[in-house]
């Protein structure tokens, strides 16, 4: 009895000290810190939460947060109003667009292709990596591999990765993407799922290699390049995009622009190729 | 007696197949416990890499010369391999952390002592000039250890002197394994045939190759071509070089530096890539009690910890008072009718629906309508409405296993109803009302979907009830989400564990103090 008692007396010190420190803390009330909610594609999340203490340090009494959302879901809370601005992975859409939301690039990133260990071939071209996504070719044969039948794994749809794979692969090609693939809501789920499936094959941005490599999968080629940050931006690597920050209507002062202008800094963008993205020039 | 020995029969069966099931269930508990006790304290990490790790090459059997220098970290910057190119890299003043070196967070320095520097530029192809430049401090062992002694994220180059080995090592400071040698091959090895290349090599691989079982690159991926191994050190590194530019298949392990050389003079010689195992301890005292650094990927979880404890504390706060009056509705007040079956009915619909229901409820309402923002208190409300149906359920069987005649010899002595419910009935359920909070914290503790969308993710230690909070539950998550690292997951995993198992073993003796105590006054 003493003991629950204590227990909760507990529990009410605890949650009061809480309260009690919200006071104290309150944001605009004592006018100290101002708080910033950002927010949006998980593949854009490293670039702007390395950004952010760096950014923090130069700016006094500024808190910014970066909710990982992914980037559809990011860009409805930006016209909700819950974020002031939103990182993505793939471009607007027209309907966006013509809602006011103004995109920023902030780098460009490559898309890996990996494969299980079990896959034997270590590069695919691609108008083959169209046709496997499209699920016309179905067997790792028909590429030069082992007589095997292909597992597609593949992002879910409001991921920015979905959008910018499914335009430069497919679409250019006039192909839709096969309905028989297995969903990956994250980049690591992803990875996880190639390690895990044999004879499996997916993509990734190329930053979360090292994540593809440390589940035991193994990353290939495309048309004989290897993703790099040098042969994306010489052009030679197929499969780029860029990465964007939007913001609902032109930047005009405040400390989102001072935000988007210090990621197009010097210093900005050796965070961004720090984070192992592909800074732009 | 046929009949009873049918009887005997059946029993012993029904016996045996619920013991195995049994064993079964337990087997599998314990099986994912160690799976994730073993994850959590030991990583193995795969990466691929340049350079050949000494490992496989003692596995070959390769008797690799002793390093001209001597390489010692500080030993707190857990460096456990260097390898040529890093140090190259390193020499040349083009690394400013350890982070990308050994996933620590700190500055980098180096340290050379001042006898050591020729032999470093040599060893690295660099020009003793250009290390000094490099912003690396030159100077006498003793003046450099001294230095380096406080700074976590610092490498020295010793020279090796007479006596060496680790017997001399400084305390404070380890020595990482040198990674000096590589796997340089042909330009023809790695090639592509049609979608097919030598990928990247395990310890097997290699020992294969330089013991002349592999004897042709198709088995390992590549071309028809024949392997042809040269040994590098005999012929020396102009024949060596020059070798291996030529001959279609050839392969030999050779120092980083000649490959570095070769590849300058535009040579067609290439490196294979091989795999490297990087095992150890995974959680430590310095992830459980250092803050969080960029989101997770380095430092510690102490802000999460100190956040998750929070977000559990208020939870509580908000969800137990609403459901003990709820129940005290229940029992005490509401009459048997419709109404009270809508309600109980509700209750449990409540209890049963998913939590990613809760977590649209809490972003369209607490977030959206209300402007709260991704925060602490609409994360907090969103699993405390959740975790109402719980303790509501469990306060109502509480207060009503209360003894009857508790209750009649209160009014029986004068006292009022609400007097009779706060003085008699919830002091004696009071054990049966904690263990259902206690239910309820563990599962909140837990809770992942319902704050993905409502709580936020900001590592920092909670200011006020409007701050972005990231919880363990969410930090597990977000680590996978954002593809930094399975090993940092697990450890985080393994504290998730620890914590929910704590509370649980909390709710479990109050539990069995609280049957204990209702049996001991049944007895008075």
């Amino acid at each position: 009895m003493k003991k629950t008692l204590m227990m909760i007396a507990l529990v009410g010190a605890l949650s009061a000290a809480a309260v009690f420190a919200q006071g104290s803390g309150e944001s605009g009330a004592s006018g100290s810190t101002k708080n910033y909610t950002f927010g949006g594609s998980s593949t854009v999340a490293p670039i702007v939460n390395s950004a952010i203490p760096v950014f923090e340090d130069a700016n006094p009494g500024v808190k910014i947060s970066y909710e990982t959302l992914g980037s559809s879901v990011g860009i409805k809370q930006l016209q909700e109003g819950t974020l002031s601005l939103a990182g993505s992975s793939r471009e607007l859409k027209p309907a966006e667009v013509d809602a006011g939301l103004v995109p920023t690039t902030i780098a460009l990133d490559g898309l890996s292709v990996a494969v299980n260990s079990s896959v034997s071939i270590s590069n695919l071209t691609m108008d083959q990596l169209a046709a496997i996504f499209a699920g016309e070719i179905t067997n790792w044969k028909e590429v030069g591999g082992k007589d095997a039948k292909i597992e597609l794994i593949v992002r879910d749809e409001t991921s920015g990765t979905y959008g910018s794979f499914k335009e430069i692969v497919l679409d250019s090609r006039k192909k839709s993407p096969s309905v028989n693939a297995i969903v990956a809501r994250e980049n690591g789920e992803l990875a996880a799922k190639i390690a895990s499936t044999p004879n499996s094959i997916g993509y990734i941005g190329m930053a979360f290699n090292h994540i593809i490599t440390e589940a035991g999968g193994k990353v290939l080629t495309v048309d004989g390049v290897a993703p790099s940050s040098d042969a994306v931006k010489s052009g030679e690597y197929p499969i780029s995009r860029a990465l964007y920050v939007v913001s609902k209507g032109p930047l005009q002062g405040g400390v989102e622009k001072d935000f988007v202008d210090f990621l197009l800094s010097a210093k900005g963008q050796a965070i961004v190729l720090d984070s192992e993205f592909i800074p732009l020039d | 007696m046929l009949f009873e020995k049918k009887k005997q029969l059946t029993n012993d069966v029904a016996l045996t197949i619920i013991k195995v099931l049994s064993f079964l269930a337990v087997a599998l508990l314990a099986l994912i416990i160690g799976y994730l006790i073993f994850r959590g304290v030991h990583k193995s990490e795969r990466t691929e890499s340049d350079v050949l790790p000494l490992s496989t090459l003692a596995d070959a059997g390769f008797e690799s010369a002793e390093p001209p220098v001597i390489v010692i970290a500080n030993g707190k910057s857990n460096i456990r391999h260097l390898s040529w190119f890093t140090l190259r890299d390193m020499a040349l003043g083009k690394v400013a952390s350890l982070r990308k070196i050994s996933s620590t967070d700190a500055p980098f320095f180096l340290y050379v002592e001042d006898s050591a520097l020729e032999e470093a530029s040599a060893l690295l192809g660099i020009e003793s000039r250009q290390i000094a430049a490099s912003g690396a401090v030159v100077a006498s062992r003793d003046e450099i250890l001294v230095q380096a002694k406080d700074r976590k994220g610092s490498v020295l180059i010793l020279s090796r002197g007479k006596e060496a080995g680790p017997a001399d090592l400084p305390s404070g400071f380890r020595e990482p394994v040198l990674d000096l040698y590589v796997l340089a091959a042909n330009s023809s090895v790695v090639q592509l045939y049609g979608n097919n290349r030598v990928g990247t090599l395990s310890s097997d691989d290699v020992v294969g190759l330089l013991s002349g079982s592999v004897s042709d690159w198709s088995l390992l991926g590549g071309g028809d071509i024949p392997v042809d191994v040269l040994d590098a050190q005999k012929l020396g590194e102009q024949a060596a070089v020059r070798e291996l530019s030529t001959r279609e298949g050839s392969t030999a392990v050779m120092p980083a530096s000649w490959y570095f050389h070769a590849k300058q003079e535009g040579l067609s010689i290439d490196l294979l890539k091989s795999e490297r195992i990087d095992s150890g301890p995974n959680i430590t005292w310095e992830y459980l009690t250092q803050p969080t650094v960029e989101s997770g990927k380095y430092g510690g979880i102490l802000s999460i910890i100190g956040n998750t404890f929070v977000m559990v504390a208020l939870t509580a706060l908000v969800a137990a008072p609403l459901g003990i009056a709820a129940a005290v509705y229940l029992v005490e007040y509401a009459r048997k009718g419709r109404l009270t079956s809508i309600i109980r009915a509700g209750i449990d619909v409540l209890a049963g629906i998913p939590s990613i229901i809760f977590g649209l409820f809490g972003l369209l309402v607490f977030v959206q309508m209300f402007g709260w923002s991704f925060s602490l208190i609409s994360g907090t409300l969103t699993v405390a409405l959740m975790v109402l149906p719980t303790i509501i359920r469990t306060s109502e069987e509480a207060i009503r296993s209360v003894d009857r005649s508790l209750r009649e010899a209160s009014i029986g002595l004068g006292a009022t109803r609400i007097e009779t419910i706060v003085k008699v009935i919830l002091p004696s359920a009071v054990n049966g009302i904690t263990t259902g909070i206690i239910l309820a914290i563990g599962r909140a503790v837990g809770e992942t979907v319902a704050l993905i969308y409502t709580i936020g993710s900001s590592t920092d230690f909670v200011k006020n009830l409007g701050s972005s909070a990231r919880v363990l539950s969410m930090h597990i998550y977000l680590t996978i989400t954002e593809g930094q690292s399975f090993d940092r997951a697990f450890a985080s995993a393994l504290v998730l564990v620890v914590v929910v198992l704590t509370i649980n073993i909390i709710a479990r003796v109050l539990m069995t103090s609280s049957t204990r105590r209702q049996r001991g006054k049944s007895n008075d």
